[in-house]
């Protein structure tokens, strides 16, 4: 709705009055000419109306309590169900390639800390026994990892690569839950 | 809650401490409600962008000054959410007033006077008005009537010229009075 009587100056002149953005001087010089000149006037009037129907709007409710979703939205991530069980997956397989790998590992393993070289007959004889642990029953793979246990005790030079492998594994792991964690601000 | 209590809070909540962060929603959440719902226009909408907006206050909260009033700087945050999320809609749509507006619970049924109707009436349809604004013209109504902020203010949040902030409210209202015409006595 323009006022074919004011022009665009007079039109933002008379807003900033109403909202208080003209100077005390300009504030004084403004409310004259209202006095003194009708159609101002009217304009005037008509948006003072306007602007005091907002004063009486009411306020939009909130039915409900948003802090605690706020809250949880703050909180650190934690891995999405569905990298759960890979996890879980993942540290059993651990386990599980440690004990099958244990025949292999107590022939390749040197003693510490007189280092001698690998007996290869037996190397390959214990990648022969670890093959068959895939094919045959659990009480031969028993049997490899007695007599594997019987050839080499457990000792620091078998337990530093396992050591090494879990490190390897819990490192990756770490790196992961560190990549699905955001940052908190 | 008094004021020393918000600034035990919002010294904690700086510190990290999300459960006192969460206090603080609790205490502001109907302000910045409102703002959104007031600009978006629909319940679930505001509901989500206000909680964006406390969620995005947080992370800036280490480097709000204390002696600021909490309140509009995060009324501003939840402003520039939900402008964003306006600029981003493929249209402008008037979704129909919900129960919640602030009217239902105002009306006295049979006891509601014809003047209380009038008045009522006469609030939903600048309400509506409102709605029906592109958001640009909606986002400057909402900062200068409801957050009572000043040109400058409105300028430097949304980044605008001050005289564009002006031309814009000119505008705005004049599209809120072509729409409303003029108030029955």
């Amino acid at each position: 709705m323009n006022d074919p009587q004011l022009t665009l100056k007079d039109e933002l002149l008379l807003q900033a009055y109403l909202d208080g953005e003209l100077s005390p001087a300009e504030g004084h010089q403004f409310a004259a000419r209202l006095t003194a000149e009708p159609a101002l006037r009217a304009a005037y009037d008509q948006w003072l109306s306007l602007l005091a129907e907002f004063d009486g709007l009411p306020e939009p409710q909130l039915t409900r309590d948003l802090s605690a979703g706020v809250v949880r939205r703050l909180s650190p991530q934690m891995p999405t169900p569905v990298w759960r069980p890979l996890l879980l997956a993942q540290a059993t397989a651990t386990i599980l390639l440690a004990l099958l790998a244990w025949p292999l590992l107590a022939v390749l393993t040197p003693t510490l800390p007189n280092w001698t070289p690998p007996d290869w007959a037996a190397l390959m004889q214990g990648w022969q026994t670890a093959a068959g642990l895939w094919q045959l029953t659990l009480s031969r793979w028993a049997a490899a990892w007695q007599s594997a246990f019987e050839a080499q005790p457990l000792s620091l030079s078998l337990l530093l690569p396992l050591a090494a492998l879990a490190a390897v594994i819990w490192f990756i792991q770490v790196g992961y839950l560190w990549r699905a964690t955001p940052a908190r601000r | 809650m008094d004021s020393f209590a918000e600034q035990e809070l919002l010294a904690q909540a700086q510190r990290g401490d999300r459960q006192a962060y969460g206090a603080l929603v609790g205490r502001y959440q109907q302000s910045l409600f409102a703002v959104c719902y007031r600009l978006l226009g629909q319940r679930q909408d505001a509901e989500d962008a206000a909680q964006e907006a406390f969620v995005r206050g947080f992370r800036s909260l280490a480097g709000f000054d204390r002696q600021r009033p909490l309140g509009p700087w995060l009324r501003q945050i939840a402003t520039n959410v939900c402008y964003d999320l306006l600029r981003q809609r493929p249209s402008t749509t008037v979704p129909l007033l919900d129960e919640h507006d602030g009217f239902d619970g105002r009306s006295g049924g049979w006891r509601e006077t014809e003047q209380a109707q009038i008045v009522r009436e006469r609030q939903q349809q600048l309400w509506q008005a409102i709605r029906a604004l592109p958001p640009h013209y909606r986002v400057v109504i909402e900062m200068r009537h409801f957050q009572e902020l000043s040109y400058g203010a409105i300028a430097a949040q949304l980044n605008l010229p001050l005289n564009t902030v002006k031309s814009h409210l000119l505008r705005a209202r004049k599209l809120l009075l072509e729409r409303l015409g003029p108030e029955s006595e």
